[in-house]
């Protein structure tokens, strides 16, 4: 079952079938939102939010449109939130997110790992909202260019701009350090 | 672990009815309001740019740039400014509730701001130049609380231009009647050619209480319909003929 039609029969029948949504999603939105909030117990509480503000909202889901930008469009709200209300913005990169760095973003590595790891987590951090957010969810959520356009509401032309922007200024960063 | 324990802390907040869905009326309801505030504030940006419009068309104020540079200092004296003060604002709040609720968000908001802008002036062009707006004023002239609509310029009194009607000629002055009131005005140029009745439309300077003309034109007063209404209205409450001509004969009824 698509997750559309999972979610027009909690609409219309079965609200209990939202376990399904929490559970088809959990692990998903958890390694998107450990790129913005660090603490275990914050994630929790942010996705609890994601869940709560989904569920309430779900008759203004448009059945024609995907649920999935839908539901990451939400998390990207809260997180947005969580960072304006900590003031606090670190990124935080998993193994998985070094590799594709290292392979994607041609930077030259004349260092060992754990310094290069630290430079790119440093460098991350830097790049303003606007490019980090397409470039994680390009590159680390396997999003298409379409469906980073209805997460972060922009046009579709901006993703590319966007991404490719966010490259070049992480890779000048990390080769200028070097 | 963690997985199970948010799921069932949601799950049991649904069994229990602590959570709960909003009804599509409510979701349909704040669409509507937000949907009505925007058409609102589209409909009170047409209506005043299309007043500004008829305002520029049909009173004195783009005729003083017929004296060339001389002329530029009247012209922006008599702009009818309060209309922008309104309308401008407007404008930038629907842009602004544009771009916070992402509306049409696949388009680049500088062509959605573009394209706004063209269909309001477009719009109120239109309207101004069709004659609707004109009926509107002719009606609500009539109502004195409603007067600003008419009469929107923030200056009131001329300082470097004027215009009314000829009422007295002598040596070296005249005397015209002009929405404010009666004004004398220096004049040193010849007065052979302005008759009693002319509507004359003049650029000069104030020096206290006296006016200097340096330049003046007469015009008929079928082209500034705004102006008659607003001469009318000063020296004859009341009478309800804005497409009567003026002339010493009405003048005479006074």
């Amino acid at each position: 079952m698509s997750d559309e039609e999972v979610v027009e029969i909690v609409r219309s029948q079965n609200q209990e079938l939202y376990a399904e949504i929490i559970h088809r999603y959990q692990a998903k939105l958890t390694r998107y939102l450990r790129y913005f909030v660090h603490d275990k117990d914050d994630i929790d509480e942010v996705l609890q939010l994601v869940f709560i503000k989904t569920f309430r909202n779900l008759n203004a889901f448009d059945i024609e449109k995907k649920f999935s930008s839908w539901i990451y469009r939400i998390t990207h709200n809260e997180a947005i939130n969580f960072i304006k209300k900590r003031h606090n913005f670190n990124i935080d990169l998993d193994v998985v997110a070094y590799k594709i760095i290292d392979e994607k973003f041609d930077i030259k590595k004349d260092m060992d790992n754990e310094f290069l790891r630290d430079k790119i987590e440093k460098a991350f951090s830097e790049l303003k909202m606007k490019y980090s957010e397409p470039l994680i969810l390009f590159y680390f959520q396997d999003k298409s260019y379409e469906e980073i356009s209805d997460i972060l509401k922009i046009p579709t032309s901006t993703v590319g701009v966007l991404i490719n922007r966010g490259k070049k200024q992480l890779r000048e960063q990390l080769t200028f350090d070097n | 672990m963690q997985e199970k324990n948010t799921s069932d802390k949601i799950m049991q907040e649904i069994k229990s009815g602590e959570l709960k869905i909003r009804s599509k009326f409510s979701i349909l309801t704040e669409k509507i309001g937000i949907g009505s505030m925007f058409l609102l504030g589209l409909l009170i940006s047409i209506f005043v740019l299309a007043l500004l419009f008829y305002y520029l068309k049909s009173s004195e104020n783009l005729f003083y740039l017929r004296f060339g540079w001389p002329g530029l200092a009247p012209f922006l004296e008599s702009f009818p400014y309060l209309y922008l003060l309104i309308s401008i604002p407007v404008i930038l709040f629907l842009a602004w509730l544009f771009k916070k609720k992402k509306w049409l968000y696949k388009y680049p908001f500088k062509y959605i701001a573009l394209f706004l802008l063209i269909f309001v002036l477009l719009t109120s062009s239109v309207f101004a130049f069709s004659g609707v707006v004109e009926k509107i004023e002719e009606h609500v002239f009539r109502n004195k609380n409603f007067n600003f609509i008419s009469k929107p310029k923030i200056f009131e009194g001329n300082r470097n231009g004027m215009a009314g009607i000829i009422l007295e000629k002598g040596e070296g002055y005249l005397i015209l009647q002009t929405p404010i009131g009666e004004e004398r005005v220096e004049v040193r140029l010849e007065l052979d050619e302005f008759e009693i009745g002319d509507f004359a439309l003049m650029i000069g300077e104030r020096q206290g209480n006296e006016f200097i003309v340096r330049q003046i034109m007469i015009h008929p007063t079928s082209s500034m319909p705004l102006m008659q209404r607003n001469i009318r209205s000063k020296f004859f409450p009341g009478v309800n003929s804005p497409r009567k001509p003026f002339g010493p004969e009405f003048r005479l009824m006074k």
